[in-house]
């Protein structure tokens, strides 16, 4: 009997050990943004008076600017979701390419302060201006999992990406700005 | 940068500009001088500045938000079979 017992607590000894580890190695995940000093929060606007882009812009932008204005905040962005748990999945087509099996991506809609907020590095090229993103610019940023997976060693700078459901998003909101064919910069 | 939480392998992402659509749902994002929840009701003062109609949920910090999300469940298994072990052994 005693040799049971302490044989199960030895065996639980070593899983509290072995978790214990994961729990260690989860602390020192690269994650690839700085989440210190950052404050989040999800804003579920009003359906009836924000279905457009423009209106959903004509929340955000002044918003973002009185942020930005307020003594003790460095930065502040829009964001779709909350990183670094996912984004919106979507199919996607590069033109030029040819595949059997489906392509897809997740895609995140953000404001200029974005990449400045969470500290990302960028390996080439550059992030997005007020001017562009107040001028809607039919622009994307992607990560280097996107360029090694579907581009290869090409220069994802200046190529194109069709985001399907951001098509299908306009269809739902009746006021189509990007029409499926659509494409976009990389 | 991670995408699926902090264990799963990295995804193909792609960053937008929000003024291109109307749909889904949105947040913000704040970098703080300081500790950023002394900055919530500055913040909050500003959001419902701009739309008095507008919810406010889930705000926090996102070192938060990961040891919520991430660190929770990992930790809570660990100071269970520590327990349960010291307590087999007495």
């Amino acid at each position: 009997m005693v040799v049971l017992e302490v044989g199960l607590s030895l065996t639980l000894l070593v899983s509290a050990g072995l978790l214990m580890r994961s729990f260690v190695a989860l602390r020192e995940v690269h994650l690839g943004l700085q989440p210190d000093h950052v404050l989040v929060a999800r804003l579920p606007l009003p359906t009836d008076r924000y279905k457009t882009a423009d209106q959903v812009t004509g929340f955000y932008r002044p918003l973002l600017q009185r942020l930005k204005a307020l003594p003790g905040i460095v930065e502040a962005t829009e964001t779709s979701t909350l990183p670094p748990y996912g984004g919106i999945p979507s199919d996607i087509e590069i033109p030029g390419k040819t595949h059997a099996e489906k392509w897809n991506s997740m895609f995140q809609l953000v404001s200029e302060g974005y990449f400045p907020v969470l500290k990302i590095q960028f390996v080439d090229g550059r992030g997005f201006t007020e001017a562009e993103i107040n001028g809607a610019r039919r622009l994307a940023i992607v990560n280097q999992t996107f360029v090694k997976k579907y581009l290869g060693k090409e220069n994802p700078i200046g190529k194109q990406v069709r985001i399907a459901q951001l098509a299908e998003f306009e269809d739902a909101v009746k006021e189509p700005m990007l029409k499926s064919s659509d494409s976009w910069r990389t | 940068m991670k995408n699926r939480g902090l264990q799963d392998p990295i995804e193909p992402e792609i960053w937008v500009p929000y003024t291109v659509t109307g749909s889904a749902f949105r947040g913000i994002l704040v970098r703080t001088a300081k500790e950023p929840l002394t900055m919530l009701n500055a913040v909050e003062h500003e959001i419902w500045a701009t739309d008095a109609n507008v919810a406010v949920t889930l705000a926090g910090t996102m070192e938060g938000y990961i040891r919520q999300f991430s660190y929770a469940g990992p930790r809570f298994g660990f100071l269970l079979m520590t327990i349960s072990a010291r307590l087999d052994w007495c």
